[in-house]
């Protein structure tokens, strides 16, 4: 496959377009072949879902962090250094999932958009089904579209599980939890959670044993949102635990290829909703067993530095499970016998966050991020009513910029944007040195704004 | 950046002739910024209080931006929004003007 660029995904939409109506009786032919292959000799695909959360574990490094569970997940597995949602914030990423294109190829990156895409694009678990997959979601969809009357997934629910399939019947699930959403941050969810014994009466971690990143302001109530958030990374990590064990059980941890990646960076605040890797960088963990250890790219325990996108992960799930990749997908698969050459770079993309609007573009490669701002007078932190009322570091935050109390890396989130943004993120993991005027980086920034344009 | 826009204002005024609402709306908070603010609230206004979720939540961004930029007072915002009805996104922008008063 060609390497990606912003004419190509361009060009694979417009072409898609003209083909829509093609599409739709194509893929029947195309489902009974899949199926006729019978659904032996295939393996079974497990996505575990986390939300807000950047990779604040034990095994991608964060010291504060304690998840045994992952921890033991990454090391029977590979973890990616470079994984990303292409959108930084739930229904733009999942958007991105469920139809394996950039969700701005088809006009639904605005949060919770709802918009009507011609039912010629499916969606992924469309296909499964038809090559013979039981394809189970438990729960979460936010998909940002609406497609009336059409049933993509066999179950889907809080009940949906591969349990329910029929004997021998391959199957592609998703568990979702919601454990660290940015919503589990109010002092109501904190309490309730403590009564219900679920959290501990007071937080793992002191707040003077937090390392704040350079941006964000010093604030009890700040240091109290991240010791709260890090206890709930644990209550997720116990959730992925329970879900590992109960594959176990059943016996079939053998046959299935296990992914566990979060939704898009976050929660605290200039995480979610943020272009940067705090936004946008999210952990990447696939376990695969012993049967299917000829499909993994390394071996346990390994790192992968090639960029991956979520656009890439429909592409990636087919080529493993052996099913043909539409045309229209926009990913590249990194995995399986479909696999194409690593990526250089992803896309990335922020638009409506909520009740705010914003026009953002990036590219990320290993190593640098360059970002053009479309409407740079909008600051990344704007007024948006939900985070505001779910997490209190987010008012504590822009308090302490309204009182002049931040210091000019603290209060660039509040103020208006440069239009074009470029870090190395390797020298510079919290994207505070802005490289753009910088004459040594220039051929960097010509070449990525190339890319990107 | 005002002198150097200067040229801009009169394609400006073209495009809040524009098919596309969303385009009006960007032209008419551009314009505000070149000290058109009467003609922006012009074009605003019917969007805001008549037109579909997104495009009334487009404009009461523009108005947001506006008000921030010290071209329109916070009074005249409320009494253009009136006592327009607003729900969903739309609702919560309403909710962020008027609390702010």
């Amino acid at each position: 496959m060609e390497r990606q660029t912003r004419r190509h995904f361009l060009r694979t939409a417009g072409s898609v377009a003209v083909s829509a109506g093609i599409l739709g009786k194509a893929s029947t032919a195309f489902g009974r072949r899949e199926q006729r292959r019978g659904g032996k000799g295939r393996p079974n695909i497990l996505w575990i879902t986390s939300e807000d959360n950047s990779p604040y574990l034990g095994c991608y490094g964060d010291k504060l962090a304690h998840t045994p569970n992952l921890d033991r997940l990454a090391a029977e597995g590979v973890r990616y250094r470079n994984a990303f949602a292409n959108a930084p914030v739930c229904s733009a990423a999942r958007s991105t999932l469920i139809t394996g294109m950039h969700a701005c190829s088809l006009g639904i990156h605005n949060h919770r958009s709802k918009v009507q895409v011609p039912e010629a694009f499916r969606l992924y678990p469309d296909y499964l089904r038809e090559a013979g997959y039981y394809c189970t979601n438990n729960s979460k969809t936010d998909y940002n579209i609406i497609r009336k009357g059409v049933r993509s997934w066999n179950e889907s629910s809080n009940k949906a599980h591969y349990k329910n399939r029929k004997p021998g019947q391959p199957f592609f699930a998703i568990f979702n939890t919601t454990l660290s959403h940015e919503g589990q941050l109010t002092e109501q969810a904190v309490s309730r959670r403590r009564k219900q014994g679920v959290l501990p009466p007071k937080p793992r971690l002191a707040p003077e044993d937090v390392k704040l990143p350079p941006y964000h302001a010093d604030t009890p109530v700040v240091r109290r949102d991240w010791c709260i958030y890090y206890d709930n990374v644990t209550l997720m990590d116990r959730e992925v635990g329970r879900l590992l064990k109960e594959l176990d059980q059943a016996g079939l941890a053998e046959d299935t290829i296990v992914f566990y990646y979060s939704d898009h960076g976050g929660a605290l605040p200039r995480g979610k909703r943020n272009i940067h890797d705090s936004g946008t960088r999210v952990p990447l963990i696939i376990r695969f067993p012993k049967k299917w250890a000829h499909l993994a790219p390394a071996r346990p325990g390994q790192w992968i530095d090639d960029p991956v996108g979520f656009v890439d992960f429909p592409a990636t799930v087919f080529s493993l499970a052996g099913v043909s990749i539409p045309k229209h997908f926009e990913g590249c698969p990194f995995l399986g016998k479909q696999a194409v050459e690593p990526r250089d770079h992803v896309f990335l993309f922020r638009a409506r966050m909520d009740e705010r609007y914003d026009t953002a573009r990036a590219v990320r490669d290993r190593r640098y991020r360059y970002i053009r701002n479309y409407s740079p007078h909008r600051p990344w932190g704007q007024q948006y009513s939900y985070p505001f009322r779910v997490m209190p570091s987010m008012g504590s935050w822009y308090d302490a910029y309204r009182k002049g109390r931040c210091n000019p890396v603290q209060a660039r989130y509040w103020q208006a944007k440069p239009s074009e943004e470029l870090y190395d993120t390797e020298n510079d993991p919290y994207e505070v040195k802005n490289l753009v005027d910088d004459p040594q980086h220039a051929a960097r920034l010509e070449h990525m704004r190339e890319i990107l344009l | 950046m005002q002198e150097k826009a200067a040229p801009a204002e009169e394609k400006l005024k073209e495009l809040l002739k524009d098919d596309w609402m969303d385009i009006r709306v960007v032209a008419a908070e551009a314009l505000s910024y070149l000290g058109q603010t009467d003609l922006a609230l012009e074009i605003l206004e019917p969007i805001v209080k008549n037109e579909p979720e997104y495009v009334s939540l487009a404009a009461m961004n523009a108005l947001d931006f506006m008000y921030q930029a010290g071209h329109v007072s916070l009074e005249r915002i409320d009494k253009l929004l009136g006592d327009t009805q607003f729900k969903g996104y739309p609702g919560r922008m309403a909710e962020y003007f008027r609390a702010m008063k």
